[in-house]
């Protein structure tokens, strides 16, 4: 156990084998793939464990850094290094991914592309791991790219599907432009810091200067915006719902979108230093959490409902970022890793038995489902924040420090709570309660299916009461219990679950009755106020098209035919010479005399055109 | 070496010029063919013998009118090997001649001729040297008898004879107002005194030698008789004349140019004479050879271009004189190829027009030839692996190591230019399918050639073209790991 | 060492066997190729992978031969590119029916001309090969090409050769000055009086135009698409994977030593092309409807990286350069052997013809995705590590200016991943079915490049180790001959 502490790189190195024994012999038995992929998830979580212990115990786990590129001015090197924050994700991430594999073995069973996809999901492990484990952002640059590509494949896993391919592009294209901004600010560190490890870097920190601190810190919160789906980069993750539905629990709780969050955590020194960089993020975090939640409230697709709802919950931790408290945030992520995984496992089950995404077309399943409706249920109550659930300490504590950091976004962040607490409700009643819509059966989907949920419920509904030792395990600063935050919380809340079952409980009516009566504003916000098509007409297509007229106008117009052009003016001019070339021998001589004379009279006069030339010199 | 008999000295000129006048009895006889084996070995023999004499170091002169050093028995050598193979070359379309000996007498003549030009140092030898080579190209370039051929001769005869009226205006004036001598070393001396006619003199007698040299504005022969002339013969009125041209043109530029250089009165910039001279004939025989659907047309205008290059080094300097006789002679070779391809494509019976389009799919039909083709297109580019390549850098690095930077550009940019249409050759050749008017498919390799009396004697052209391109690969090459001094040595000024 | 002159010649008599071969000819291609590595590795002790320098048959004391030859780590990698991508190209042209024995044997006189330019010290045996490498491949373009194979390997040849004689013209001036025939000598000679400033910068600025038509940077760069469009599978991969490279290595071995001054002076201009073809390109490639023509513009926008790296004095920057060129060979080269394969089952390359190949043929579709993820430089692919240094190196000597190279980055997925979702996804059109997917001779080709661009990938010490010592050396003669 001390060894793996000691070795995180196992972490990485084990998924990775793993993948590769997927593709090698995993065609071999329909067993050999899922239980590959709950190797690899069991071997993160292992390690996570034994890091989180040998912290616990009060001492360092071993770290080991080595050159991985030539450079004179600094050391370019990857490595691993291990503390309570890497320890505390790599729990959360080996366990959300252990229960997802173990919910796929069941969901994926009948799938063509299983071997690939245990394969992928076990590379995706390895590449989050090295997002975690890794001592500088070098690494973590490469497994957050990586991570990126597996995402992609695994969003597009349908191949067939073109709008799984095309979610899968934008997932990945979106988060590049992220990545981008990342790589910036990792190059702009770099060439002042001249190091790119954590350790060297908090060394060197104060002697950096303001502005490039908090360049560095915006730049890394543009990729942390990127993977993390805050606004305006957020509108690859509704799409990103085409890929299998465990994929979907994967990403939203506890790899691609963490990262985000765990990048800032982890070069919080830099932020610490950059208070405008804090303003920023806490501004996006508060703007993205209440703008999201409201489209989540007028969603059809019960997975779409949930995408909205964990770019909010994001904003929840940018703002608690923004507000200064990395550990809170963190916290936020480990409880909403847990009942938001939860809640599309569950969700899962609810798809593969109703045959449908869409709410209005569900209803009922609460008889035939009993064992996803209760996990289900403490999920939901923990995203709504309810008294005793996880979901409430974790957001009281960030409601706490915002409110008390600046009052404004913390009044917003309590009308979000209050949204949110609505949308689940509504999406709860529509699914498990009221008449059933659908003619098929409802039905529980088997041990591998209704197990991991239930098991997903323990942590949603207990994690609440271990937030002061988890905060300080990561070393990070605790936030106490706020009785009149919470009060206020589980007013809002309970006001937004009122309302929610209020409303819902006689089905679907009451969303036709609204759509009527808001008409654009209703479709406008349920297509996240149409950001995609502002940025498909403002950025996409004119990109697009720039490139189009570049290629005709510049590269076949002007570059390309300035090189034939010359050819064609040789091919003209030769054409003409042919026709000088009459045949007439008279021609051709007084042709050379003509020559010998200018020849003569360029010879006399050369001396004074030379002198003319030159001008008398 | 002491002895300096005349025959042992001239024993090249005379071997070559024995060799024509056997031949030319033997054509009496009706012997054509052993007529033409006769001047293929008397050439190849004089050959031999003037690289022998190369090698020594000895400098004769002759009754003051010859000045035969190892540089000119280098000169010679050249000469009378491609002499050896145009005839070659040509040997199949000269036995179907009904005067095919004569026809061969002629290139020994020529040969001869223009070996003797090049050691001349006296304007009257070369006036009358100058009349004999038109003479005999005349003839050779009539000799085919088609209506094309005579008026290509009938043009070729009446510029050579303006040019010989050029050639002795210059004379004259030379000799009654420069110091009553012929002797072109004597000539120099006499510039100093009257800068003015010496420099008309200067002209007069270079534009005659460019016009043999085919540069601009003195080239227009060039695309009609490289067109309509026998193969053989058009291959040795590019060649032979222009080696004995170019070389005689250093020698009168230096001497009647050079010394005045310096001094305060010079009105002759020999520089920019030749620089004009050179630009132009690039610009006029690339531009002119672009378009040009005749094979033969094709090659008189990129003569002209060449003889540019040429140029280049005569505006250089004598610095590059081996420099320039490399370039003239792997051209020589070059060229000489691809009339020898010329020839075979003719030999064939076949119904080919003469035109590049016509030799299309000739990659498939007849391997050999096509390649040689493509070796004596490259090399004519300048393409290193090539003999053009080093004949060319001899001349452009030097005139860049000098400081003429732009006449090196202009050179290169030609060369470049120059494969728009020696590719195109290439193009047709290898990669469009055949035409109509199809190459037969007669022997596709020498050795397969050799096994028939009748087959053989038809592939004679092939071989000569193969063996050009060999000569021509081998010379590209064999400098890589000799290194380029021997080649250029063997041209260098006083041995 | 004997075996040096051995590389280059022993495929020059592999092209002889192979035209005489008939139909064996690829097997005659195919041992003359394994032959050669095996003589390459051979090398090994006298510890060329460990820095040492190797020189031919002749030493470059020795006057009058312009055949010298010399190993060092800048040659190294990209002689062992060449071998690998040689192999691949044979591979690839195992179905060539028409003429097997032509085309076997002038791709082994391309691999002769290419190992020499990488291992000429003689500055005009270098010249001889750079220009050599010209007619293989004019003939394999012309030959064994597409529709309009006939004017692009004309537009091929015109268009390098006038970039070359520039190149030739900016040597012989520097001969002129420099009065050294080597390399080595050269760089030697360069502390002295090596011409001044203004006759430096005009010497890079010749050697560079031959140099970056070559590469191609943006504007010289539209030979490009026509050349690797038309060409032949194999001769798509060799463009691509090792012609290109010529111009980088000439940059280096030639432009920066002779003329650092020059160079200094022109870093800017480098700059500028630099970014101007990394964004270019990719925009170029995001539009293209060909399949060959997207891989040949995103040829330029990975070359840009090459120069943005070499418009920076530093040795990074050069190490950079060096993995661009190594890992774009790799991934370029696989890129257009699985279009190749592609061709050769579908018979199109037009995008919008294709679709469904993941469901298909599964080994091709993933190969392909692959080497798209590769070429868009995903991290732990040999793509990324030298764009990083490139970007790095770049920042830090140039600051600000060389963000535009992020558009560059974006594009590079955008163009990569509209392949993968073109080709790779969505339903098949009607005419694709029954397609046979790549089989063990097409995998083991696949395999000889995918495993090098992982290896680079997750560890590219390997190849920047290898030319550290030469790049050492060069930026010391570099910044001798700036400030002697």
């Amino acid at each position: 156990m001390m060894w793996l502490a000691d070795n995180a790189w196992v972490a990485v190195a084990l998924p990775a084998l793993f993948a590769l024994l997927v593709a090698l012999v995993g065609r071999a038995d329909r067993l050999v793939a899922p239980l590959l992929g709950i190797g690899s998830a069991a071997s993160v979580l292992l390690s996570g464990i034994a890091v989180l212990l040998t912290v616990a115990e009060g001492r360092t786990p071993a770290a080991a850094t080595i050159r991985w590129l030539p450079s004179e001015e600094g050391i370019l090197a990857i490595g691993w290094s291990a503390d309570g924050l890497v320890g505390s994700m790599l729990v959360v991430v080996g366990f959300v991914s252990l229960m997802v594999m173990v919910y796929s073995a069941g969901y994926m069973a009948a799938d063509e592309g299983r071997v690939r996809y245990y394969a992928l999901l076990s590379l995706f492990l390895a590449a989050m791991s090295l997002v975690v484990v890794s001592d500088g952002l070098l690494g973590l640059f490469i497994g957050w790219e990586l991570m990126g590509v597996c995402s992609y494949l695994l969003i597009g896993h349908w191949t067939i599907k073109p709008a799984a391919a095309a979610a899968a592009k934008k997932a990945f294209l979106v988060t590049r432009v992220g990545d981008v901004g990342l790589l910036a600010g990792i190059v702009l560190l770099w060439s002042h810091a001249g190091a790119l490890d954590y350790e060297s870097l908090a060394a060197v920190i104060d002697t950096l200067s303001p502005d490039i601190l908090t360049t560095v810190a915006l730049l890394l919160a543009v990729g942390a915006i990127g993977k993390s789906a805050q606004f305006p980069l957020h509108i690859w993750l509704p799409d990103a719902m085409e890929g299998p539905t465990p994929v979907s629990a994967l990403i939203h709780a506890a790899t691609m979108v963490a990262a985000g969050v765990f990048l800032i955590a982890r070069t919080w020194p830099i932020y610490e230093l950059a208070p405008l960089a804090t303003y920023v993020l806490l501004g996006i975090g508060v703007a993205t959490a209440l703008g999201a939640a409201l489209v989540a409230c007028v969603q059809t697709d019960i997975k779409r409902v949930l995408a909205f709802s964990t770019i909010s919950q994001l904003g929840f931790m940018f703002a608690a970022l923004g507000a200064g408290y990395w550990g809170v945030a963190m916290f936020h992520l480990v409880t909403h890793a847990a009942f938001k995984s939860l809640l599309f496992l569950a969700a899962g089950s609810v798809i593969h038995s109703s045959g449908t995404q869409d709410l209005r077309k569900m209803g009922g399943l609460r008889k035939g489902m009993q064992f996803t409706f209760e996990a289900w249920t403490f999920g939901a109550l923990a995203l709504a924040g309810i008294f005793p659930t996880s979901g409430f300490f974790s957001k009281d504590k960030i409601l706490y420090i915002v409110t008390s950091e600046n009052l404004p976004a913390g009044a917003l962040l309590f009308l979000t709570t209050a949204i949110t607490a609505y949308y689940v409700a509504r999406v709860t009643v529509l699914v498990f309660f009221g008449p059933r819509n659908s003619r098929k059966k409802p039905h529980e989907t088997g041990l591998a299916m209704s197990i991991p949920p239930l098991i997903l419920a323990i942590p949603a509904v207990g994690l609440g009461y271990l937030a002061k030792p988890s905060i300080e395990l990561m070393a990070a600063e605790y936030v106490g219990f706020d009785l009149p935050v919470a009060l206020i919380a589980t007013g809002v809340a309970l006001l937004g679950v009122a309302i929610g079952v209020f409303l819902h409980r006689s089905g679907p009516s009451a969303d036709i009755a609204f759509e009527r009566r808001l008409g654009g504003v209703w479709g406008w916000i349920q297509a996240g106020y149409r950001l995609d098509s502002v940025v498909q007409k403002s950025v996409s297509r004119p990109s697009l098209g720039l490139a189009r007229a570049a290629y005709r106008h510049i590269d076949r117009d002007l570059v390309d035919r300035a090189v034939i052009g010359v050819g064609s003016t040789a091919n003209f001019l030769g054409e003409r010479l042919r026709r000088l070339q009459n045949g007439d021998t008279q021609w051709y001589i007084s042709m050379g005399f003509i020559g010998l004379i200018v020849l003569y009279s360029l010879s006399v006069s050369w001396d004074r055109i030379h002198v003319w030339l030159t001008g008398g010199g | 070496m002491n002895v300096e008999a005349w025959w042992f000295v001239l024993s090249p000129v005379t071997i070559a010029f024995a060799g024509g006048v056997a031949a030319l009895i033997l054509d009496g006889w009706d012997r054509r063919v052993v007529a033409i084996v006769v001047t293929i070995i008397s050439a190849l023999v004089a050959a031999g013998a003037s690289a022998w004499l190369a090698s020594g170091s000895t400098s004769f002169v002759l009754a003051d009118v010859l000045l035969i050093d190892p540089t000119i028995y280098a000169v010679w050598a050249l000469i009378f090997g491609l002499s050896a193979l145009s005839t070659l070359g040509g040997a199949v379309r000269m036995s179907r001649l009904p005067a095919g000996g004569g026809v061969s007498a002629l290139v020994a003549f020529l040969s001869a001729g223009s070996a003797l030009i090049s050691a001349s140092v006296d304007l009257l030898l070369i006036v009358i040297l100058i009349e004999v080579l038109a003479v005999v190209g005349y003839g050779l370039t009539a000799s085919i008898r088609t209506s094309g051929a005579k008026e290509a001769a009938l043009k070729y005869f009446i510029q050579g004879s303006v040019a010989t009226g050029l050639f002795v205006l210059g004379l004259a004036l030379a000799f009654g107002l420069l110091g009553g001598s012929t002797e072109i070393a004597a000539l120099g001396e006499g510039t100093a005194q009257a800068p003015v006619v010496a420099l008309i003199v200067s002209l007069l007698i270079l534009s005659a030698f460019a016009l043999k040299l085919g540069a601009f504005p003195f080239h227009s022969w060039a695309p009609d008789v490289y067109q309509g002339a026998h193969p053989a013969g058009a291959s040795l009125i590019v060649v032979v004349p222009k080696i004995g041209a170019l070389s005689a043109m250093f020698l009168i530029a230096e001497v009647l140019m050079r010394p005045l250089e310096g001094s305060q009165t010079a009105p002759l910039q020999p520089t920019l004479l030749f620089s004009v001279l050179a630009i132009a004939s690039i610009i006029f025989g690339n531009l002119g050879a672009l378009r040009q659907s005749d094979f033969g047309r094709m090659l008189g205008y990129s003569a002209v271009a060449q003889a540019g290059y040429a140029l280049i080094a005569l505006a250089v300097g004598l610095i590059t004189y081996p420099g320039a006789m490399l370039l003239m002679t792997v051209y020589g070779l070059a060229a000489s190829t691809a009339f020898a391809v010329a020839g075979a494509l003719r030999a064939g019976h076949s119904s080919w027009d003469g035109s590049i389009r016509g030799m299309s799919g000739l990659a498939a039909s007849r391997p050999w030839l096509a390649a040689s083709l493509a070796v004596s297109m490259l090399s004519l580019t300048g393409i290193p692996l090539f003999a053009g390549f080093w004949g060319k850098l001899s001349v452009f690095g030097l005139a860049a190591a000098e400081g003429f930077i732009f006449l090196t550009v202009a050179g290169v940019l030609g060369s470049v230019f120059s494969f728009a249409y020696y590719g195109a050759v290439i193009r047709t050749v290898y990669f469009d399918q055949p035409s109509d008017t199809r190459v037969p498919d007669t022997p596709t390799s020498p050795t397969e050639a050799l096994t028939d009396t009748g087959v053989r004697y038809r592939a004679l052209p092939g071989v000569a073209s193969v063996v050009g391109a060999g000569v021509l690969v081998i010379i590209g090459v064999v400098p890589l790991f000799i290194g380029l001094t021997p080649l250029v040595r063997f041209f260098g000024i006083g041995g | 060492m004997w075996q040096l002159d051995a590389l280059v010649l022993i495929p020059l008599a592999g092209a002889v066997v192979a035209a005489l071969a008939a139909t064996k000819a690829k097997l005659v291609a195919l041992t003359f190729t394994l032959a050669n590595i095996a003589l390459f590795l051979s090398l090994a002790p006298s510890g060329i992978f460990r820095g040492e320098i190797v020189h031919g048959l002749f030493s470059p004391q020795e006057p009058g031969t312009m055949w010298l030859l010399t190993l060092d780590g800048l040659s190294l990698p990209l002689v062992m590119l060449t071998m690998l991508l040689f192999i691949v190209a044979t591979l690839s042209s195992w179905g060539v029916t028409s003429r097997p024995a032509a085309h076997h044997a002038l791709l082994l006189g391309l691999q002769s001309a290419i190992l020499g330019v990488f291992l000429a010290e003689h500055v005009l045996l270098f010249y001889v090969f750079w220009e050599a490498v010209l007619i293989p491949m004019f003939f394999l373009i012309g030959r064994w090409g597409y529709e309009g194979r006939r004017q692009a390997a004309v537009k091929f040849f015109l268009y390098t050769f006038a970039g070359s004689v520039f190149m030739l013209i900016g040597l012989l001036i520097a001969l002129m000055s420099l009065e050294a025939i080597t390399f080595t000598a050269m760089a030697q000679t360069i502390g002295g009086p090596a011409g001044d400033g203004f006759n430096q910068v005009l010497v890079f600025a010749l050697l560079s135009i031959g140099l970056l038509v070559k590469l191609p940077a943006v504007p010289f760069h539209t030979w490009l698409p026509d050349a690797h469009v038309q060409a032949p599978t194999a001769g798509s991969i060799m463009l691509a994977g090792v012609l290109l490279k010529m111009g980088g290595y000439g940059l280096i071995r030639l432009a920066i030593p002779i003329a650092p001054e020059g160079w200094e002076a022109l870093a800017p201009l480098l700059l500028i092309l630099g970014i101007v073809g990394v964004v270019f390109g990719a925009a170029m490639a995001l539009v293209q409807d060909d399949l060959k023509r997207v891989v040949a513009y995103s040829s330029i926008s990975h070359m840009g990286f090459v120069l943005v790296a070499l418009s920076v004095g530093t040795e990074t920057a050069i190490s950079a350069a060096i993995l661009v060129m190594v890992s774009h060979g790799l991934v370029a080269g696989l890129l257009f052997y699985l279009v190749g394969e592609l061709y050769e089952r579908t018979h199109t390359r037009e995008l919008a013809s294709l679709g469904g190949l993941s469901y298909l043929t599964p080994r091709l579709a993933w190969s392909l995705a692959f080497a798209a993820f590769a070429s868009l430089g995903l991290p732990g692919l040999s793509g990324f590590p030298g764009e990083l240094l490139a970007v790095m190196e770049g920042f830090r000597n140039w600051s600000w200016w060389i963000a535009p190279v992020g558009i560059g980055l974006v594009l590079a997925a955008a163009y990569n991943l509209r392949v993968v979702a073109r080709v790779n996804h969505g339903p098949h059109p009607p005419g694709l079915s029954g397609l046979s997917d790549l089989g063990p001779r097409a995998l083991l080709g696949v395999a000889i490049l995918a495993i090098p661009v992982l290896v680079i990938g997750i560890w590219p010490r390997i190849v920047a180790d290898l030319s550290t010592p030469a790049v050492q050396r060069i930026i010391e003669l570099a910044v001798r001959g700036v400030s002697p």
